[in-house]
C-alpha cells in the first residue's frame, strides 16, 4: 500500500445482500455518512463497511451517478450540457418505487447534491396532479370526512400554525 | 431458486424500512419544490400533510429554496376589469396561483425584493408578501415631531438565503440642505422595532436615485439619473461604500433613446448587470465581475433591436396616430432569468409584452393585449420608462 497517494485510496462497502463495493476515496467523500465513519476509525479502515439500510440496488445508482459527476466536473468545458442529459436520463430510467428507494438510501448515506436533484425530480412528478395521484404515490390513506376535505377546498387564505399572523 | 429468494428477502426487508411518507423531513423538502398552488392543493392529502404544510418548519425550508421571478406586477395600477394590465404571468402555463394585490389606489409600489414589496401611500409606508397577502406598516425612523423636515428614501434588503428577516435603509437629509450631506439608517426585523444609524454623513452625486435601490448579494447598489456612477451601501458593514468601478462609457452617448434614464441596474443570474441604450435602437448588457483584485463591468450582450423586432412597423403605428416619438415605441420592462439561467429582456412594445433572449436574440410573446380594446399603448414610451413601474414576484412564504 505504500505510494498510493490519499485520493487513490480505496474504501470498500457492504450492502445489506452483502455485496462488496470498491469506492475511490475522493468518491467515498460525497458519501458524508461513510466519510464520518472514516473519520472516526482515525483513518485506519481496511475492512468492508457494513451499510445496515442500503440495498445493492441504490448502491449501484449512487456510485454510478457520483462517478459520472466527478468525471463531467473535472472534464472540458460542455460538461454542463452533457450533465443535464445524464441527469434527465438517470431520473427518467426509474419507476416511482425505484425513484423513492433511492431519495431514502441517498439520505441515509447523506449524499447532497443527489438529495437535492431527487427530490425536485419527485416534486417534477407530482407537480399539478391530482390529490389521488398523490396519495397513490406515497401510498397514503385519506383521514379526512369528505366534509373537512370540502371545506379544506374552498380554504383560500395562507393559515400557519405559530405567532406570526397579523 | 437462490435468487428468487434473495429477491422476496430483500422485499420484506424494503417493506419495513420507513418511507419517505414518515419521514418529516424528506416530505418537506420535496413539497418546498412545488409550486404554491400544488402545496394547497396537498393539504388535502392527509391531515399529517396539512399539520406538515402549516408548520413554520416548513415556512423556514420554503424560504431557502432559490426561485425566480413568475410573474409582474405593473404600477401604477391602471382601473381595469383586465387583470393582466395589472400584473401577469411570464409562463402562461404555470399561471394559476394568483398574488394577492392590494388596492393601490391610494398607494403604489416603490421596490420589490425576492417576494416582499415596498409599498408607500400618502401616510404609510409598509412591507408587504403579494404571496400571503399579509403586511406591516414600517415605524417612523424620525421623531415624530422633526419628520417633515427630512427628504427621506426607502431600500428594501431581503435575502433568506443569507439573513434572517428583512433589513431597510433609510438615506436622508434635512430638506432644503443637502450640503449637509446624507445620513443612513437601518432597521432590521430581525433585531427589533428601532432604526439605527450607521456611520456619519457621505456626499453623493445630486441626482442619485435613491428612491430606487436595487438590492443584491449583501449590498443595496443605487445610480445616479444621468448612470454616470453608482454607490452601495453594505450590508455586513452597515456603511455607505463608494468603491464600485466606473460605469462603461458606451451609455454616456447623447442620441441614447428614451428620456428619464440611460442604464439600468439589474441582479440576474447571480451577478450583477447594467442594461442600457447606447442608442435609439441597440441595447447592451454589462456584467459585473469580481475576482480578488479588482471588479469591473464587463459587456455580455449588444442587441439590435431592429434585427429582432419588426421596429419600423411599430414605428409607422406610431406616426398613424399622430404621436409624435424620436424613438422606437420599445419600452424595457424587467430583466429576467429563464428556464437554463440565461438572461432575458421584457420588452413592451404596442399590443404585447415580449421576452427577448440574450443567448440567440429570438422573441417571445409572454402577453398579447390586441384583443383588449382599452389600449394602454400611450404608456408605452420608448426607453425605460416602463422599467421603474414594472416589480417581480416570486412566491414567498416569508413573514413580514
Amino acid at each position: 500500500m505504500s505510494g498510493i497517494s490519499d485520493t487513490e485510496r480505496m474504501i470498500t462497502l457492504k450492502t445489506v445482500e452483502g455485496t462488496l463495493f470498491d469506492v475511490k476515496s475522493s468518491i467515498a467523500k460525497d458519501l458524508k455518512t461513510v466519510q464520518a465513519f472514516i473519520d472516526d476509525s482515525d483513518d485506519d479502515v481496511t475492512s468492508p463497511i457494513p451499510l445496515p439500510n442500503v440495498f445493492t440496488r441504490e448502491l449501484s445508482r449512487i456510485l454510478d451517478y457520483l462517478n459520472n459527476h466527478h468525471r463531467f466536473r473535472s472534464g472540458i468545458e460542455k460538461a454542463d450540457e452533457e450533465m443535464a442529459r445524464y441527469d434527465a436520463e438517470f431520473a427518467k430510467s426509474m419507476s416511482h418505487e425505484e425513484l423513492k428507494a433511492l431519495i431514502l438510501a441517498a439520505n441515509y448515506l447523506n449524499v447532497k447534491d443527489l438529495l437535492e436533484f431527487l427530490n425536485q425530480t419527485v416534486a417534477d412528478v407530482i407537480q399539478n396532479k391530482s390529490v389521488e395521484f398523490v396519495r397513490n404515490f406515497f401510498g397514503i390513506e385519506n383521514d379526512y370526512t369528505p366534509e373537512e376535505e370540502e371545506k379544506l377546498r374552498n380554504e383560500n387564505e395562507w393559515a400557519f400554525n405559530g405567532v406570526e399572523q397579523d | 431458486m437462490n435468487q428468487s429468494g434473495e429477491q422476496r428477502k430483500t422485499k420484506l426487508i424494503r417493506s419495513t424500512i420507513e418511507a419517505i411518507e414518515g419521514n418529516d423531513y424528506l416530505l418537506t423538502q420535496i413539497l418546498v419544490r412545488l409550486p404554491l398552488k400544488d402545496v394547497k392543493t396537498f393539504k388535502r392529502v392527509s391531515k399529517r400533510w396539512r399539520s406538515l404544510i402549516s408548520a413554520p418548519y416548513f415556512r423556514h425550508c420554503h424560504t431557502t429554496i432559490k426561485r425566480r421571478t413568475s410573474c409582474l406586477f405593473l404600477n401604477p395600477p391602471i382601473n381595469s376589469p383586465h387583470r393582466e394590465l395589472n400584473f401577469f404571468y411570464l409562463d402562461q402555463k404555470t399561471a394559476s396561483f394568483c398574488p394577492k394585490i392590494l388596492d393601490l389606489r391610494r398607494s403604489h409600489i416603490s421596490q420589490s425584493c425576492n417576494g416582499l414589496m415596498l409599498i408607500q401611500s400618502k401616510d404609510d409606508t409598509f412591507i408587504y408578501n403579494p404571496t400571503t397577502g399579509h403586511k406591516k406598516p414600517l415605524s417612523s425612523p424620525f421623531p415624530s415631531f422633526d419628520e417633515s423636515r427630512f427628504a427621506y428614501y426607502y431600500s428594501l434588503a431581503f435575502d433568506p438565503l443569507r439573513f434572517l428577516g428583512y433589513k431597510l435603509i433609510c438615506i436622508y437629509h434635512r430638506e432644503y440642505s443637502k450640503e449637509d450631506g446624507y445620513r443612513t439608517m437601518i432597521y432590521s426585523s430581525e433585531s427589533g422595532a428601532f432604526w439605527k444609524h450607521c456611520g456619519s454623513s457621505f456626499s453623493a452625486p445630486v441626482n442619485m436615485h435613491f428612491a430606487r435601490g436595487v438590492y443584491f448579494k449583501d449590498s443595496v447598489y443605487w445610480i445616479d439619473r444621468e448612470s454616470k456612477t453608482t454607490l452601495r451601501f453594505d450590508l455586513n458593514e452597515e456603511l455607505v461604500k463608494d468603491d464600485m468601478p466606473p460605469l462603461p462609457q458606451q451609455h454616456h452617448r447623447d442620441d441614447a433613446a428614451g428620456y428619464g434614464y440611460r442604464c439600468v441596474l439589474a441582479p440576474a443570474c447571480g451577478y450583477m448587470n447594467l442594461v442600457g441604450f447606447d442608442s435609439k435602437y441597440r441595447i447592451s448588457i454589462c456584467r459585473l465581475k469580481e475576482d480578488d483584485y479588482s471588479s469591473r463591468w464587463v459587456l455580455m450582450h449588444s442587441v439590435d433591436l431592429r434585427r429582432c423586432i419588426n421596429l419600423r412597423t411599430v414605428y409607422q403605428i406610431i406616426i398613424l396616430r399622430n404621436y409624435f416619438n424620436l424613438g422606437y415605441a420599445c419600452s424595457i420592462l424587467h430583466l429576467i432569468e429563464d428556464d437554463e439561467d440565461e438572461m432575458a429582456l421584457l420588452l413592451q412594445i404596442p399590443n404585447k409584452v415580449i421576452a427577448l433572449r440574450l443567448k440567440d436574440n429570438t422573441c417571445e410573446d409572454v402577453l398579447d393585449f390586441t384583443r383588449i380594446k382599452e389600449n394602454f399603448l400611450h404608456h408605452c414610451s420608448p426607453g425605460f420608462k416602463g422599467w421603474y413601474r414594472a416589480f417581480g414576484f416570486i412566491e414567498s412564504l416569508a413573514c413580514v
